[in-house]
C-alpha cells in the first residue's frame, strides 16, 4: 500500500515538473504570476502544455494498463500493443480516418485499427500454435505490413499533413487533435477502472485456459472482453500521439518487481508509472536538445528497446518467457 | 468385475459419453459411475483418451453424444462458477508465467467464492490450511517460479484444495516427479480421500502408483473402457499385455502387498 502511494506521488509529481518543461523557460515561482495574469505564457501553459501532459499520462497510462491485460490474456510477458502490432493496426486506422477528413472520430478509427490487427494475431497464433517470441515476431511482421500501408496512403495522398502523420508512425505528442482528447480521456478513464475490476479475472487467465475455466471463468467471454478493453486503450493513445513503443512492455515488468504480480497491483501500479513515465520521457522529449523537439517515440524506443535488449541477453539466468 | 452400485452415492455418471477434438473421435461410448468418496485411478497407454475423458468429466470439452451427470444434474446445465465450487481440476499444466508469491498463488483457488470486485475474502484461513497440508506454509512468501518442480506441484495441488471441492480431478499429478515427491503427492491424496472423504479421478501413468493407491482402476484402451474393478483384477498380466503390446509379469509390492508388474525385456 505505502508503494502505491508513493507511485501515485512519483505520477503527481511528474505531472508537476512537467509543467515547466518546455521551450520556454517557466520557473515556479513565476508560476503563481502567470496564472493569475493574463499573458501569452498562460495561454501557453493552459492551451497548449497542460493538454500535452494529460494526453502524455493518457497514452503511458493507457499502453501500460493495455500490455499489462494483453500479458495475462496470452500469458506472455512480452506482449504489448506495440510488439503484438495493434499500435500498427491503430495507426492504419488512423490514416484513413485523416484522408476521409474525421479528425473528430480519429479514436474511433483507431480502435478499429487495433481490433482488427487483434483478430489477425490472436487467429494466426491459435492456428499456428504460436507462442512466446514467435507470437512477438508475428506482431512486429504485422507493423511492418501495417506502416507500409500508412507510408503508401500518404504518398499517395499528398495530404499537407504528411510530416506530422510521419511522426504518427513514431510516437509523437507536439501535435494531437484536441477534440480526440476529450473522447479518449473519458473512454480510458473506464475502461482503466472496469479492467481493475476484473483483476481477479486476469489473474486466472495467466494459469492457463484449463485452470481458468475450472476456477468458474466463462472464458469466451472474458477473453473477448479483454480483447476489446486492449484495443481500446490502444485505439485512443494511438489517436493521441501514433505508435509509441514498448512503454506497455517496460512498465508492466517494473510494476511486477516493485509491487508483485496480482492484477489488483499490477493495473493500478501500470496506471501511475506509466502515466508518469511517458509525461517524463515527453518532458525530456522537449528540452533534451532545446530549441528542438524530438518525438517522444524516439525516447521510449530507444530505452524500450535496450530494455527488451536486457530481457532477451538476462534470459538465461532467470527466463523471463 | 461389476459391483453393485448405490445411487444415492453416485457422484458423477457418464452414459455412452463420445467426445473428441474437431472430426476426431478419442472417446467413444463411455459409461461409468462415480460414488461419493471413491478414488478412482484412469490409466491406458498414450493415446488411448485419458486427457480427454477428465477434460469431458470436468465440463472442459462438451460430448459429441451421450449425458454426463454432476449428482443427477446434467454436467453442462450447471453454471461454471456453481461447478467450480464443487469441482476442482489439476491439469497436467499450470502455467507460471508471473511471479505470484506461492501465497497468492492458491488465494486463487478461492475465486469461485469470492465477488469479482473483491480479493478472496474468509479465503484467509482456508488458503493457509491448504499450505499446511501440502507441507509448503514455509514457501507463502516466495514467488511460485523460484521453487523446484516437485515444490510447485504441491503448490498446485494446495490452490486446487483451496477450493474446498468434493470432487477432485487430477491429470498425471506425479509427471516430471521424483520418487519421493511422487509419494508425498499421493500419500497426501490418500489422506484427503480416506480423512476427508474427498472423491478423486486421478490420471496415472505408472501403473505400480495406481495400484498401490487406487481403490477402483479403470483402463482405457482406444477411447472405450476396457477394464474397471479394484487394482487386483484389472492389473493382470492378459488384461494388460493385451493393451500395453508388452510382456508382462506379476508380483506383489512388498511395501503395500498390492500387486506390482514387471515389464519383461525381450531375450537378446
Amino acid at each position: 500500500m505505502k508503494k502505491i502511494i508513493l507511485l501515485a506521488a512519483v505520477a503527481l509529481g511528474s505531472l508537476l515538473v512537467a509543467l515547466f518543461l518546455g521551450p520556454g523557460k517557466i520557473s515556479p515561482v513565476q508560476l503563481g504570476c502567470l496564472l493569475s495574469g493574463s499573458g501569452v505564457e498562460k495561454t501557453i501553459l493552459l492551451q497548449i502544455r497542460l493538454p500535452r501532459i494529460l494526453a502524455g499520462f493518457i497514452v503511458g497510462a493507457g499502453l501500460s494498463v493495455a500490455g499489462a491485460a494483453l500479458q495475462a490474456l496470452l500469458r506472455n510477458p512480452l506482449a504489448e500493443s506495440y510488439t503484438l502490432g495493434l499500435s500498427g493496426g491503430a495507426s492504419l486506422g488512423i490514416c484513413l480516418g485523416i484522408l476521409l477528413r474525421q479528425t473528430l472520430w480519429l479514436p474511433l478509427f483507431s480502435f478499429c485499427g487495433a481490433m482488427a490487427a487483434m483478430g489477425l494475431v490472436l487467429g494466426l497464433s491459435q492456428r499456428h500454435r504460436f507462442s512466446g517470441a514467435t507470437l512477438v515476431l508475428l506482431g512486429v511482421v504485422l507493423n511492418f505490413i501495417f506502416s507500409s500501408f500508412v507510408l503508401f496512403l500518404l504518398a499517395v495522398s499528398r495530404n499537407e499533413r504528411f510530416y506530422q502523420a510521419f511522426f504518427w508512425l513514431i510516437g509523437d505528442l507536439s501535435w494531437f487533435p484536441q477534440a480526440a482528447l476529450k473522447l479518449a480521456a473519458p473512454v480510458m478513464a473506464g475502461v482503466t477502472v472496469w479492467l481493475f475490476f476484473q483483476s481477479q479475472v486476469l489473474d486466472a487467465l495467466s494459469l492457463g485456459e484449463e485452470k481458468a475455466a475450472t476456477l468458474g471463468l466463462s472464458l469466451g467471454a472474458v477473453r473477448r472482453n479483454t480483447v476489446v478493453a486492449a484495443s481500446l486503450l490502444t485505439g485512443c493513445s494511438v489517436a493521441l500521439s501514433g505508435v509509441v513503443g514498448f512503454v506497455g512492455l517496460i512498465v508492466p515488468h517494473l510494476v511486477r518487481i516493485m509491487l508483485g504480480a496480482t492484477h489488483r497491483k499490477v493495473l493500478a501500479g501500470s496506471f501511475l508509472l506509466g502515466g508518469a513515465f511517458l509525461v517524463f520521457a515527453d518532458g525530456l522529449a522537449r528540452v533534451l536538445i532545446r530549441p528542438l523537439e524530438i518525438p517522444v517515440g524516439v525516447i521510449t524506443g530507444f530505452f524500450g528497446g535496450l530494455f527488451f535488449l536486457s530481457l532477451l541477453l538476462g534470459q538465461r539466468g532467470r527466463r523471463v518467457w | 468385475m461389476t459391483e453393485k452400485t448405490d445411487f444415492s452415492r453416485v457422484i458423477l455418471s457418464a452414459e455412452e459419453v463420445t467426445g473428441g477434438y474437431g472430426q476426431k473421435t478419442v472417446i467413444d461410448r463411455c459409461s461409468f459411475n462415480l460414488e461419493e468418496g471413491e478414488f478412482l485411478g484412469i490409466i491406458g497407454p498414450n493415446g488411448s483418451g485419458k486427457t480427454t475423458l477428465v477434460r469431458l468429466l470436468t465440463g472442459l470439452l462438451k460430448p459429441f453424444s451421450g449425458r454426463i451427470y454432476y449428482r443427477g444434474r446434467l454436467l453442462s446445465r450447471i453454471p461454471p462458477v456453481e461447478l467450480a465450487r464443487q469441482v476442482a481440476f489439476l491439469p497436467a499444466s499450470v502455467e507460471t508465467t508471473f511471479p505470484f508469491t506461492v501465497k497468492e498463488f492458491v488465494a486463487l483457488g478461492r475465486l469461485p467464492f469470492s465477488p469479482f470486485w473483491r480479493p478472496p475474502p474468509e479465503g484467509e484461513a482456508v488458503v493457509r490450511e491448504s499450505l499446511e497440508l501440502v507441507d509448503a506454509a514455509a514457501l507463502a512468501e516466495v514467488s511460485v517460479r523460484e521453487i523446484s518442480e516437485g515444490e510447485r506441484q504441491r503448490v498446485f495441488l494446495a490452490q486446487a484444495l483451496a477450493q474446498k471441492p468434493r470432487l477432485l480431478v487430477l491429470d498425471e499429478p506425479t509427471a516430471h516427479l521424483d520418487i519421493g515427491h511422487q509419494l508425498s503427492v499421493m500419500d497426501l491424496l490418500r489422506m484427503m480421500n480416506q480423512r476427508q472423504g474427498l472423491t478423486l479421478v486421478c490420471v496415472l501413468h505408472d501403473l505400480n502408483l495406481s495400484a498401490d493407491y487406487c481403490e477402483r482402476l479403470m483402463l482405457l484402451n482406444e477411447g472405450r473402457i476396457f477394464a474397471t474393478g479394484p487394482p487386483e483384477e484389472v492389473l493382470q498380466p492378459e488384461i494388460i499385455e493385451a493393451v500395453y503390446r508388452g510382456r508382462v509379469l506379476r508380483g506383489r509390492s512388498p511395501a503395500t502387498g498390492r500387486p506390482h508388474l514387471f515389464g519383461q525385456p525381450r531375450a537378446g
